[in-house]
C-alpha cells in the first residue's frame, strides 16, 4: 500500500513539527482562563453559553488552520527540496502519491480536531440542555469538512503559489457562507435569467458553513436526522472526490 | 475511481457532472442547513446566543455605534464632555416638542384660538424657558445651569498643578455651553445608524436634528420622513416578540402629523403599534412605556386633526388605562378637550335620526 507508506510518513514528519503544539497550547490556555471564568459565573447560562461557543470555534478554527497550511505545503515543499523525484521514480503512481498526502494532512486534522475538542469539552462546561449526539454529529461533520478542506487545498497547491494558496483556502473557508448570501442577494437585486443561472451556478462551489453545526449544537437539544446527517458527509465526500479527479488531471502531466 | 478513469477528458467530464448535480442538489442541503442554524443576517440576530463570536462581533458594533452616537452630543457641547445622565438633550427637546405639541394643538382646534391673528407670524428663538436651538426655532442654545464637567473643577480636584494644566490646555469651560449647531452631529449619527440599524435613538436623533436645518435646507422634512421610513422598514415588529421601537414609530407619526400635516397617515401609522403595544405592554421597559404613551398622545391629537373626536377619546381612554397608575397629565388634557369638542360637535349637529337616514 504506498498510499498508507506516504501517508505513514508525512504523518510522522508533520507531527516533528511545532505547528500542532503551539495550536494545543493554545487552545490549553483558552480552556484554562475558561475554567476559572466559570468557577465564579457557573450558575449563569449565558456566559456558559459563550465560553463554551467560543472554545468549540477556536478548535475547528485551529483544525482548519493547521490542515489547510500543512496541505498548502506539501507538495510545492517536495518540488522545491526535489525530493519528488526518488518518491516518484520509486513504483509510486502519482495518484497514490497525492493519496496519500491527502490522508496524512486530513489525519493530522482529525487528531488536531479530536483533542482540542475533547480539551474544550473537558475543561468548559457545556450550557444547559446540551445533547451529546448532536455534539458528535457535529464532530463527524466537522471532521468531513476538513477532508474536503484538504482536497481542496492540495488541489489549489498544484496551481498556486504557497501563501496565496493558504490565504484563499481560508478565506474561502471562514467567509464563503457570508459572501455567499451577499452575492445571492445581489443577484436576486439584479434578477434576470442570467443572475438566477449565476445564483444556481454558485451552488456547485462547496459550502463549508453547512458542515459546521456548531451553532445548532448551542441553540438546540435535537440531534439533526440521521438521513441529513449522512446527505451532508455525502456531500464533503463529493468535493474530496471532485478536488482529487481535477489535482490528479493537473499533476498527471506536469513536469517536476 | 481515477485510475478507472483513464483518460483526462473522462476525468473532466466526471467533474463538470458532479458539478452540474451538485448545483442542482446542494440548495436542497443548504435550504435545510440554513433552517437550522441562525444565520447572523437573520432579523432575531439580537437574541441570538448560540455563536460566541457572533456575540462579540455584535457587541462591537453595538458599542460602535453608541460611540458615534456619544459623540455626536459631544460635538454638540464643542468638546467638552459631560456625564451622560446628567445631559440628554435630545431628551430633553423631545419633551418639550411633546408639550408644546399638546398645547399647539389643543389652541389650534380650540374655536377661541382659531379666530386669534392666524397670520401672525412666530418669533424665531421664542421658547417658554429662554432655550433656543435650532432644532426648533433658533440656531444656538444656552445651559441655564452649571453642569459637570470631565475635567474637574478646582473645588473637586485634587490634582493640583496638574489639575490647573489640564484645565489650561483642554477645552474647560463652566456657567454655561453653547450648543453648535446640530447639523455637525449629523454624520456622527448617520454612522451609528449604518453601523446599528436597530438604534433607536441614533435614528430618532438624526430625524430630529435633520428637521431642525429646514431653514436652510427646504427639503429637510422629506429627507427626514423617508429617513424614518427606512428606520421603521429595518425594524419592523418580530412574531412573538414585544416590539421594541416605538420612538421610531413616534417621531414619524409625529414628522407625518404635524410637519407634513397629514394626520391620516401618521394615525395609520400609530394604530397598529398601540395595538402591539398594549399586547406586549408588560414587557417593554420604561423608555419604550414612555415613546408608547408618546404615541397614544400623537394618535389621540391625528384622530383630533381628521374631526373624530370619539375615536381620539377612545385612543386617550385606552392610554390611560394602559399606563395607570402612572399619570399622564397630557392625555388626560387632549381626553377632556376631545370630551368638549364631541359635545359641542354634537350640539352644533344634532345626529341623524333613523328616518332621516337615506335608504
Amino acid at each position: 500500500m504506498p498510499a498508507w507508506l506516504v501517508a505513514r510518513i508525512t504523518f510522522l514528519e508533520t507531527l516533528r513539527k511545532k505547528d500542532y503544539y503551539v495550536l494545543l497550547i493554545l487552545l490549553g490556555i483558552y480552556a484554562l482562563i475558561a475554567t476559572m471564568l466559570l468557577q465564579e459565573k457557573a450558575q449563569n447560562d449565558a456566559i456558559r453559553r459563550l465560553l463554551f461557543s467560543l472554545g468549540l470555534t477556536f478548535s475547528f478554527g485551529a483544525a482548519a488552520i493547521l490542515v489547510v497550511v500543512l496541505a498548502a505545503r506539501q507538495v510545492p515543499k517536495e518540488i522545491e527540496q526535489g525530493t519528488i523525484l526518488p518518491l516518484l521514480a520509486r513504483p509510486l503512481s502519482r495518484e497514490q502519491f497525492l493519496t496519500g498526502k491527502f490522508l496524512a494532512c486530513w489525519l493530522v486534522g482529525l487528531i488536531a480536531l479530536l483533542s482540542f475538542v475533547v480539551l474544550i469539552r473537558l475543561m468548559v462546561r457545556p450550557p444547559l440542555g446540551f445533547s451529546e449526539i448532536l455534539f458528535a454529529q457535529t464532530i463527524i461533520l466537522k471532521a468531513a469538512g476538513l477532508g474536503a478542506l484538504a482536497a481542496m487545498t492540495l488541489m489549489l497547491s498544484l496551481v498556486l503559489p504557497e501563501a496565496l494558496n493558504i490565504t484563499l483556502s481560508l478565506g474561502y473557508y471562514f467567509l464563503w457562507g457570508i459572501v455567499f448570501n451577499i452575492l445571492q442577494s445581489a443577484l436576486a437585486f439584479v434578477g434576470g435569467m442570467g443572475g438566477r443561472v449565476v445564483g444556481r451556478g454558485l451552488y456547485a462551489l462547496p459550502h463549508f458553513e453547512m458542515l459546521n453545526i456548531s451553532r445548532i449544537c448551542l441553540a438546540q437539544g435535537e440531534p439533526l436526522a440521521w438521513w441529513l446527517t449522512l446527505s451532508l458527509i455525502v456531500y464533503a465526500a463529493v468535493y474530496v472526490v471532485i478536488a482529487f479527479l481535477v489535482a490528479f488531471n493537473l499533476f498527471e502531466k506536469r513536469w517536476v | 475511481m481515477a485510475v478507472r478513469l483513464s483518460k483526462p477528458s473522462q476525468r473532466w467530464a466526471v467533474v463538470i457532472a458532479a458539478l452540474a448535480m451538485l448545483a442542482g442538489v446542494s440548495p436542497l442541503l443548504v435550504g435545510r442547513i440554513a433552517e437550522l442554524i441562525p444565520f447572523p443576517l437573520t432579523p432575531d440576530r439580537e437574541r441570538d446566543e448560540s455563536s460566541g463570536v457572533v456575540r462579540i462581533f455584535r457587541g462591537l458594533q453595538m458599542s460602535l455605534a453608541d460611540i458615534c452616537y456619544a459623540k455626536s452630543t459631544h460635538y454638540q457641547h464643542r468638546g467638552i464632555l459631560y456625564q451622560i445622565l446628567d445631559e440628554d438633550i435630545l431628551g430633553e427637546e423631545i419633551n418639550k416638542e411633546q408639550n408644546q405639541l399638546t398645547e399647539g394643538a389643543d389652541k389650534a382646534t380650540s374655536p377661541t384660538s382659531a379666530a386669534a391673528k392666524p397670520d401672525e407670524p412666530a418669533k424665531p428663538g421664542a421658547s417658554p424657558n429662554g432655550h433656543t436651538h435650532e432644532g426648533q426655532t433658533a440656531e444656538e442654545h444656552k445651559h441655564a445651569g452649571p453642569r459637570i464637567t470631565e475635567i474637574p473643577t478646582r473645588a473637586r480636584d485634587f490634582r493640583g498643578i496638574i489639575g490647573e494644566v489640564e484645565r489650561k490646555v483642554k477645552p474647560f469651560e463652566l456657567g454655561h455651553v453653547e450648543h453648535t449647531q446640530p447639523i455637525e452631529a449629523l454624520p456622527w449619527l448617520r454612522l451609528a445608524t449604518w453601523i446599528n440599524p436597530g438604534h433607536e435613538k441614533a435614528w430618532v436623533a438624526t430625524a430630529f436634528w435633520l428637521k431642525g436645518t429646514s431653514r436652510r435646507n427646504p427639503r429637510a422634512t422629506s429627507q427626514a420622513i423617508a429617513l424614518l421610513e427606512q428606520a421603521v422598514a429595518l425594524n419592523r415588529p418580530r412574531p412573538d416578540q414585544p416590539y421594541e421601537k416605538q420612538g421610531l414609530v413616534y417621531m414619524l407619526g409625529n414628522l407625518y402629523l404635524i410637519e407634513s400635516n397629514n394626520p391620516a397617515k401618521a394615525l395609520a401609522l400609530l394604530e397598529p403599534v398601540l395595538k402591539q403595544g398594549e399586547k406586549d405592554f408588560a414587557q417593554l421597559g420604561e423608555v419604550q412605556r414612555d415613546w408608547l404613551t408618546f404615541n397614544f398622545r400623537n394618535a389621540a391629537l391625528a384622530c383630533r386633526k381628521l374631526n373624530q373626536h370619539e375615536e381620539a377619546i377612545e385612543i386617550c381612554r385606552r392610554g390611560i388605562a394602559l399606563i395607570f397608575p402612572v399619570e399622564d397629565k397630557p392625555l388626560k388634557q387632549i381626553l377632556r378637550r376631545e370630551q368638549q369638542l364631541l359635545k359641542k360637535a354634537r350640539e352644533t349637529k344634532p345626529p341623524i335620526s333613523p328616518k332621516d337616514k337615506p335608504a
